[in-house]
């Protein structure tokens, strides 16, 4: 599954990227999504998009539609 | 050769209070500029280290180096250019780099850098930590300033130590806001740059600078690639490089080889075609052998050493509480109150800079209007100056100064509220929440804050779009911005709506700035299609954690973009009053001035939007407009109660009265504040006075609601005020301006013509027709022309 698809409070394990553009990707990697890193979806803006990440302690926020490029896998909190 | 100061540069992630550790370092001996060609501050200061002056360039904040061209924010790319330039391990005259350079800004003489201070906020080491990797390959030595601030009250504890060894360079933990820590960062400052060859010495803490790079596991088939790309560049010599710049290592750098392989602008800008091909052909390879681009392997790597540093540095508390910005953030981004607070923010925003900037806005203008017209002409008729260099002198070069002054209370306060919200945290959240919305327009949700800015005054919202990192997107909003109605244009539709429609008058008003807005949408949908393709930058943007802002800090902020708009803005502010204030002070006749006969020339073209022939003052009140809109309510007082327009020029000089009426101005304001909190905008309605005559004249001249309406129309769209353009120039460019200010005028003409001629269709079915089918016809060719013309982006780019 995609990042775009992950649920409020809900966590995953970065696995890859799909094809994309190499400027978000590597704006992301450098924020340290990063394969095996851990990312918490905290929750969507009121308006439902963008939603807000948590990676490794910081705060990120990302649009549904380009983060759907990060194939992750859920896993527990 | 001269001696150059030593110098270093501070680099880090936004938001780590690298600023404050800018400002502590060099106290008062600031410079602060901005980049050639761009309108990103350039931050300089001095600070002296034993006998020696050491120059410390403040750098945009970046989290990486890497740049992608045309998708990467302006600001990065200043910094990644600026490091790639500067560095030991740089090129300094490479044959290709110079011009091909990325991004605009990179032209400044190349001025070596001695030391990197690498400034990385505690609370987030583990992603500060990927910048550091990348500084530590640049060859030049680097001394990691923690910010420890954010650490309090967290819980987490850091072994510096540690840390230290870890990464095999000096690092100094600091406490920006306490002044603790600096001591020893200067030391070590200083440690570093004498030790001028800088390859090894000993630090103040016994540490060796490592000018070597931070080793990375790297799966083999991407260290090979690595090592070849290294030796093929070395092969095909990189010719024409100056050599004895390459005293260290005559090898290309470990950096530049790494940089290419992962995709980067910057490094590929200042390497060769051939270069190129070979770094292509072996990212192709590595994808081929190991399913993957060699960034991703790179970038893996580097955040597994730093996991190792941050396991063996960092010790989490058990339990991790949440901070106070986690449990803000769950009122002020909830789904219910998140919207709410945010429209109370802009509300405070709208009200703050309009209201109460403008308690003090009358007294500048009173005043500066008493100084620099008013005795200036009084002076000039005593020793019995020609009434033509009076007309130049007071009416114009005054009222230029006058101009710009009146603005700066409505600016101050603005810039003051911005960075306020800047600086809290909160302008992030404000685009998080926004996105969503701006994003059906083609725009982030950034640009939504400087666009209600707008409806109070254009020039602090076009200054307010510099936030926005992508130039597109910044063109595109900057464009949309002149037909937000702002409070200027508000006192025009008063005045109106109590002439013309005493009932229903705000009903007027509102369908105004409805329209304003329906056409912004418009002319931003028609740019998307023709001049500026493309989608909005990619969101990628960190919510910080929140933070009281420091007074000094957003002060000094404030000051420095007020500054930027005074002295820069006022170079086209000034020019254009001294053109059209001299016009309208020179007479021909006894009743007439230039100004006034070029308005009686013009007038036929505005016919079919309704204005007859004997109406030509209401034209000359639109030429006066281009001063300011809110010029406008006082031309048309004058030239419709028949006054000649020779300004009180002859009457007496009363200092007293004038500045005692100017100071008052201020506490009489003040109690206006009250009513003016119910409605911001009602208060900006203006109490010109509008005599009983010129109120008559007026009803008699237009074609009473239909007219009335079309001019309005006509006022809402045309030709943003001076001041506008001015900003406009400055945050882009003459060619975008002018693209603007013929745009603007061409929608308002199209507009109002269409209006007036549907409104009065039955009385001339034929005339109507005509005109309109004659300005559909123009547009259509305008569109035309934005689609079809080569080279017009390639010019309005310059």
């Amino acid at each position: 599954m995609t990042l775009s698809e992950l649920q409020p409070g809900e966590a995953a394990t970065v696995l890859g990227y799909a094809e994309g553009s190499a400027a978000y990707r590597h704006q992301l990697m450098s924020m340290g999504l990063t394969p095996r890193s851990r990312v918490v979806l905290v929750r969507a803006a009121p308006f439902g998009d963008p939603i807000q990440i948590r990676v490794r302690n910081s705060a990120l926020t990302l649009r549904k539609r380009e983060a759907s490029v990060v194939m992750i896998e859920r896993c527990s909190l | 050769m001269t001696v150059q100061p030593k110098s270093i540069a501070l680099v880090g992630n936004p938001n780590t209070g690298k600023t404050a550790i800018f400002n502590a370092l060099t106290g008062a001996n600031q410079k602060v500029g901005n980049w050639p060609g761009v309108t990103v501050e350039k931050k300089e200061g001095f600070f002296s280290l034993e006998a020696e002056t050491v120059r410390v360039v403040d750098l945009p904040g970046t989290y990486s180096l890497n740049i992608f061209e045309g998708e990467s924010a302006l600001d990065e790319t200043l910094t990644c250019n600026y490091l790639a330039k500067n560095c030991r391990g740089g090129i300094s005259a490479s044959p290709v780099g110079d011009g091909a350079a990325v991004g605009a800004g990179v032209e400044a003489a190349a001025q070596r850098i001695d030391a990197i201070v690498n400034v990385i906020d505690a609370a987030h080491l583990e992603r500060n930590l990927y910048l550091t990797l990348q500084c530590l390959d640049l060859g030049v030595p680097v001394i990691v300033a923690v910010n420890m601030m954010d650490l309090l009250g967290q819980g987490i504890e850091l072994n510096l130590d540690k840390l230290r060894q870890q990464l095999g360079c000096p690092v100094v933990g600091l406490v920006a806001s306490r002044q603790s820590g600096f001591e020893q960062l200067r030391s070590e400052i200083a440690a570093v740059v004498s030790e001028v060859s800088g390859v090894s010495g000993i630090s103040d803490s016994g540490t060796p600078y490592s000018c070597e790079p931070f080793p990375l596991t790297l799966p083999d088939e991407v260290t090979q690639a690595i090592d070849q790309l290294r030796k093929g560049a070395d092969l095909h010599g990189s010719s024409g490089r100056d050599h004895q710049s390459f005293d260290l290592s005559l090898r290309f750098p470990y950096w530049q080889a790494v940089r290419l392989l992962e995709g980067d602008d910057v490094t590929r800008a200042l390497s060769s075609p051939r270069v190129h091909e070979l770094a292509d052909a072996l990212v192709e390879s590595v994808r081929k052998a190991l399913g993957c681009d060699p960034d991703i392997y790179i970038a893996d790597a580097r955040y597994q050493a730093i996991d190792r540093i941050a396991l063996s540095v960092q010790t989490l508390p058990k339990k991790q509480k949440s901070t106070l910005s986690d449990r803000l953030d769950r009122i002020v981004l909830s789904r219910w109150l998140g919207i709410p607070v945010f429209l109370l923010v802009m509300y405070g925003l709208f009200f703050f800079s309009i209201n109460v900037g403008g308690v003090f806005q009358d007294f500048f203008d009173i005043s500066s209007h008493l100084i620099f017209v008013k005795a200036v002409a009084y002076g000039l008729y005593d020793v019995h100056a020609p009434s033509w260099l009076v007309a130049i002198l007071a009416h114009g070069l005054g009222t230029g100064i006058n101009t710009v002054l009146t603005f700066m209370p409505v600016l101050a306060a603005m810039f003051l509220f911005l960075s306020f919200l800047e600086d809290s945290g909160y302008m992030a959240r404000a685009a998080f929440i926004m996105d969503k919305f701006m994003s059906q327009l083609g725009l982030p949700g950034k640009s939504f804050v400087p666009m209600i800015v707008g409806f109070g005054c254009n020039v602090p919202a076009i200054m307010g779009a510099r936030t926005l990192s992508n130039r597109r997107d910044r063109i595109l909003s900057i464009l949309m911005m002149p037909f937000m109605s702002c409070g200027a244009r508000l006192a025009i539709f008063a005045v109106f709506a109590s002439a013309f429609f005493p009932e229903g008058g705000e009903n007027i008003i509102f369908a105004l700035y409805l329209i304003g807005i329906l056409i912004a949408i418009l002319t931003g949908v028609l740019l998307r299609k023709t001049l500026l393709r493309g989608e909005p930058a990619a969101l990628v943007m960190e919510l910080p954690s929140y933070h009281m802002p420091q007074l000094g800090a957003l002060m000094k902020h404030t000051w420095r973009r007020l500054k930027g708009f005074v002295l820069r803005a006022g170079r086209l502010i000034v020019p254009i009053c001294i053109l059209i204030g001299t016009l309208n002070n020179i007479h021909l006749h006894r009743n007439e001035t230039v100004l006034s006969s070029v308005g009686k020339a013009v007038t036929p073209v505005l016919s079919p939007m309704g204005i007859r022939q004997d109406n030509w003052p209401a034209t000359v009140g639109l030429l006066t407009g281009v001063l300011a809109k809110e010029v406008v309510v006082g031309s048309l007082n004058t030239l419709y109660t028949q006054e000649i327009h020779r300004a009180q020029s002859k009457s007496s000089l009363d200092w007293q009265k004038g500045l005692r009426s100017a100071l008052s101005s201020i506490p009489e304001n003040l109690i206006g504040l009250g009513a003016a909190f119910k409605n911001p905008l009602k208060a900006s309605e203006s109490s010109h006075a509008f005599s009983n005559a010129a109120f008559g004249n007026m009803v008699k001249q237009f074609d009473g609601q239909r007219g009335a309406f079309a001019y309005l129309l006509f006022v809402l769209l045309y030709f943003p005020c001076v001041s506008t353009m001015a900003a406009m120039q400055r945050e882009l460019n003459t060619q975008w301006t002018l693209l603007s200010v013929a745009w603007s005028i061409s929608v308002a003409y199209l507009v109002s013509v269409v209006a007036y001629q549907s409104m009065t269709f039955i009385m001339h079915p034929w005339y109507s027709l005509t005109a309109i089918m004659a300005v559909v016809g123009y547009a259509m060719l305008l569109f035309c022309c934005l689609k079809y013309t080569r080279g017009l982006k390639k010019w309005l780019d310059g």
